[in-house]
């Protein structure tokens, strides 16, 4: 009896503390190197903003780094992809904007305004004649959320912490 | 008080610890401005409470009042720029609570629900107008291809006209135009594409609209799908320019909204970061105003530390010491006055050591010719005694300590005349006669009678010290000389004068006298009638001539008796000698030695001292019996002794004293020189010649050096 209330509890804890992480995949092709990112456990403060008809940005933050031993990993590529979703409360409406490339668009559903904010898709980060074969590199994706407008002074910076981090070792076939 | 800045780190780093700002914090910077504030002021203080717990010696002059200062002045401060703190903290939660008020909540969604119901019942009516042309025949015919460009916008227009749209177009299945109507002039010859939602209202047959914005304002964009029999074969799109002062207000009201819930959200932040605005401004006031009274203090309380200073070194002795009298204050009379006395106390000091010099000087000129006196008196032979105006000595030298071998209760400060009680009576007697006299001089010369029989012949001189100004002292100084060896040497050569003038005029006629008396009894006593009487008579003659001429002999050998002829000489063969000479007395004991027992001396004269003896005691043992005489010897490291015991009468007490005194004999037929010469030849070898007991038995000793150097020491 007791073996199977510990089991049960075990499974209970494991079951409570396994919260759904963020993933982080790399994908490649010929010429270009892609990440795969999503967010997960952030819909709450999403939409807990959003209802209220305050914008929502993710700031997404992928680095690629070649890992060294004894030294700071060197830096190959970075990139910054900020999306903002503007609530329109009169229309019941969302415009998304992606401010990396100036592209924005109005939808009415909520699910894409999740997957909007919370995902990156085939996102192409670096060429891949940058990197070399037979060699380890990582991928680290940091974001972070905003709401209502984002503070562009420096020291806002400062203080930032990341909302979540995630990485990925790769390297070319 | 050395307590109080680490309370005040405590009470600080509390505050900190409560203030800690959360990682999501907005206003993150300022709250860790504001900790990094503390946590600087907190190590101060506590470096301070520190150095002021941990020190042990005074601080420097003035740095206590500073120190009360600031903290005073920061206390000062600080206490008020609290309490204005929390009332504007409460200020700030009570205005957030009327700002926040439910009433401003409920507001507000109803003037949005009034904005978001002018867009729903715009819509509802664009979609309810729509939803009767999906079916319409000639829309259908329009779109199939059937009817002519003309006929379509004509249609169209008339619709348009009835429902009240701005634009009607009409595309068919391959989202191509078919025609299409506008109120005033066309915007573009060339209709826009369909968007998402219009080809999702066709795809899915659904009537749909869209708000979208324009440069001339919001346009509300309506699709209906034309449903042909079978399926959908076209998409009607028309659109509704929404009413600017509507829209405008229904903006302004979103935008309120959207403001209002923002605020509302970062509720918690303003009010935290209005705590860390007045946090930070309340630290700088404390930092400034500390700085500022540090300043104040520091400038307060230099005049005061430099006056603590000069007074530490004064009262350590340094007397060169000047303070600035720059103000014209209180404190500038204040350093003028120390200033003033401390060259007093300069000039003071300075008299002082130059008396202090000059005594020293004296002290140390006296103490050396004190040192001197005691010198010359401890190195005098002569004894020398200095009895103040009462009768007390106030000096006396080892000398005078040796010479009359004075007791241990002599010491200075005894009274003279109950000290000379006994033996010292001449001395007391001295002493009462110089003081007593007129002149200041006095000097006699006495006997004194010791201990153990030995008297001393001395020489007393005394003076009379007056007193003088410089001394102050009055007495008597006593000096007195042991001159028994001086007066024993003059009655020796006295005697010796005496001897030799006895016998140069006594033994020239002895002769003929002894001769004459020989004569006369070779030549007449056969003629004299009474033979016997002549005899006795010639016989006495001649018997005295020869005890004369003996004595003449004594006295000649006293006068120049020869120096000893010094040698290594066997103690046994003097002893057998003795014994051969004396066997003849059965009462004689000599008890014989080690025969490697010698010593250097003159065996002739060491020969003739144990006769001398010998005689002696055999005479005084005249017809006792047993070992009455004995003789005997004994031998140490640095001398050889032989000892004479006889157990006759012995020798009377007044007799002792004077036994080795030339000329004097308990014997009526002694001449009185055979002590005196042994005791002479003894002290011509160094040696010495004493009466160890007088009586029972009575017992001499002759003691003579072993070696030639001891005797030269002697």
């Amino acid at each position: 009896m007791i073996p199977l209330l510990a089991a049960f509890f075990i499974a209970v804890c494991g079951t409570a503390s396994a919260a759904e992480r963020s993933t982080l995949n790399v994908q490649m092709d010929d010429r270009v190197i892609y990440c795969a990112a999503t967010l997960k456990n952030s819909d709450d403060i999403f939409f807990h903003a959003l209802k209220d008809g305050i914008p929502v940005a993710t700031v997404w933050s992928v680095q690629v780094d070649r890992p060294r031993e004894y030294w700071l990993n060197k830096s190959i590529a970075g990139i910054v992809v900020v999306r903002r979703v503007v609530p329109d409360l009169l229309s019941r409406s969302w415009l998304l904007e992606d401010q990396a490339s100036g592209i924005s668009r109005r939808v009415y559903t909520v699910s894409e305004v999740s997957r909007f904010l919370s995902n990156l898709d085939h996102f192409p980060v670096l060429d891949r004649s940058l990197l070399a074969a037979n060699t380890v590199y990582l991928m680290r994706a940091s974001v972070e959320l905003h709401t209502g407008d984002i503070n562009d002074a420096w020291w806002n910076g400062l203080m930032k912490s990341p909302h979540d981090t995630m990485q990925q070792e790769f390297s070319l076939p | 008080m050395r307590l109080i800045p680490l309370l005040m780190s405590l009470v600080l780093l509390t505050i900190t610890v409560i203030l800690w700002p959360a990682a999501e914090h907005e206003s993150a910077l300022l709250a860790w401005v504001n900790v990094g504030l503390m946590l600087i002021l907190s190590l101060l203080l506590i470096q301070y409470g520190i150095k002021l717990v941990r020190e042990r010696r005074e601080p420097p002059p003035g740095s206590r009042l500073r120190a009360k200062l600031v903290i005073a002045l920061v206390g000062m401060l600080l206490i008020p720029a609290m309490v204005i703190q929390m009332a504007a903290n409460q200020m700030v939660e009570r205005g957030m609570d009327v700002w926040f008020d439910v009433r401003v909540d409920t507001l507000l969604d109803r003037a949005l629900n009034l904005a978001q119901g002018f867009y729903e019942r715009v819509e509802i009516d664009m979609k309810r107008s729509m939803v009767n042309y999906i079916s319409d025949s000639t829309l259908i015919e329009a779109a199939s291809g059937s009817l002519d460009y003309s006929s379509v916008t004509t249609y169209l227009a008339g619709i348009r006209g009835v429902e009240g749209w701005q634009k009607a177009e009409l595309f068919d299945i391959n989202e191509l135009l078919v025609g299409g109507v506008q109120l005033g002039e066309l915007s573009a010859l060339q209709a826009e594409p369909l968007s998402e939602s219009a080809k999702l209202s066709m795809r899915l047959g659904r009537v749909a609209t869209e708000l979208l914005t324009r440069d001339g304002g919001e346009v509300a964009v309506g699709y209906a799908p034309i449903v042909g029999p079978t399926s959908v074969i076209g998409l009607l799109r028309v659109e509704i320019r929404l009413p600017a002062g509507v829209i405008q207000n229904a903006r302004a009201v979103e935008s309120d909204y959207r403001s209002y819930r923002q605020l509302e959200h970062n509720r918690q932040n303003i009010r935290e970061t209005f705590t860390h605005v007045m946090l930070f401004v309340t630290l700088l006031v404390v930092l400034v105003a500390g700085l500022v009274g540090l300043l104040f203090a520091r400038r307060l309380t230099a005049p005061v530390g430099d006056l603590a200073d000069a007074l530490r070194r004064v009262t350590e002795g340094d007397l060169n010491v000047a303070i600035s009298e720059s103000s014209q204050d209180e404190l500038g009379s204040l350093a003028r006055s120390f200033n003033t006395m401390a060259n007093r106390l300069k000039m003071n000091v300075e008299a002082i050591e130059q008396a202090q010099q000059d005594l020293t000087k004296a002290l140390d000129n006296s103490r050396q010719r004190q040192y001197v006196l005691e010198s010359l008196l401890a190195n005098l032979h002569t004894g020398v005694l200095l009895v103040d105006g009462g009768g007390r000595v106030r000096l006396l030298n080892q000398a005078v300590r040796e010479i009359l071998q004075l007791p241990d209760n002599w010491m200075p400060s005894v009274d003279i005349l109950q000290a000379t009680q006994g033996s010292l009576h001449d001395i007391g007697e001295f002493y009462g006669e110089l003081s007593q006299q007129q002149e200041d001089h006095l000097q006699r010369e006495f006997d004194i009678e010791l201990s153990e029989g030995r008297s001393l012949h001395v020489l007393a001189r005394g003076a009379r010290l007056s007193e003088t100004g410089a001394s102050g002292f009055s007495g008597y100084l006593l000096v007195i000389d042991d001159i028994s060896d001086l007066a024993e040497a003059q009655r020796n050569k006295a005697w010796a004068e005496v001897a030799r003038r006895l016998a140069h005029e006594i033994k020239n006629p002895l002769t003929p006298i002894k001769l004459s008396a020989e004569r006369l009894q070779r030549r007449f006593r056969s003629q004299v009638d009474d033979e016997k009487v002549f005899d006795v008579c010639t016989h006495a003659i001649i018997a005295q001539v020869e005890r004369l001429q003996r004595l003449i002999a004594d006295f000649s050998t006293l006068a120049r008796m020869p120096q000893p002829k010094i040698r290594q000489a066997s103690v046994a063969s003097l002893l057998r000698e003795m014994d051969e000479l004396f066997n003849s007395y059965r009462r004689l004991d000599v008890r014989s030695c080690d025969a490697d027992w010698s010593c250097c001396c003159d065996p002739d004269q060491v020969r003739q001292v144990l006769i001398n003896l010998m005689d002696n005691a055999l005479a005084a043992t005249e017809g006792m019996g047993g070992k009455a005489v004995r003789l005997y010897a004994r031998m140490s490291e640095e001398c050889v002794e032989w000892h004479v015991e006889d157990d006759g009468v012995g020798i009377e007490a007044a007799s002792a004293a004077q036994l080795f005194e030339a000329y004097y004999s308990t014997k009526s037929n002694g001449s009185g020189l055979g002590l005196a010469i042994a005791k002479r030849i003894a002290e011509d070898h160094g040696g010495r010649l004493n009466l160890v007991s007088a009586a029972k038995p009575t017992h001499f000793c002759l003691r003579l050096p072993r070696r030639v150097e001891e005797m030269e020491e002697s």
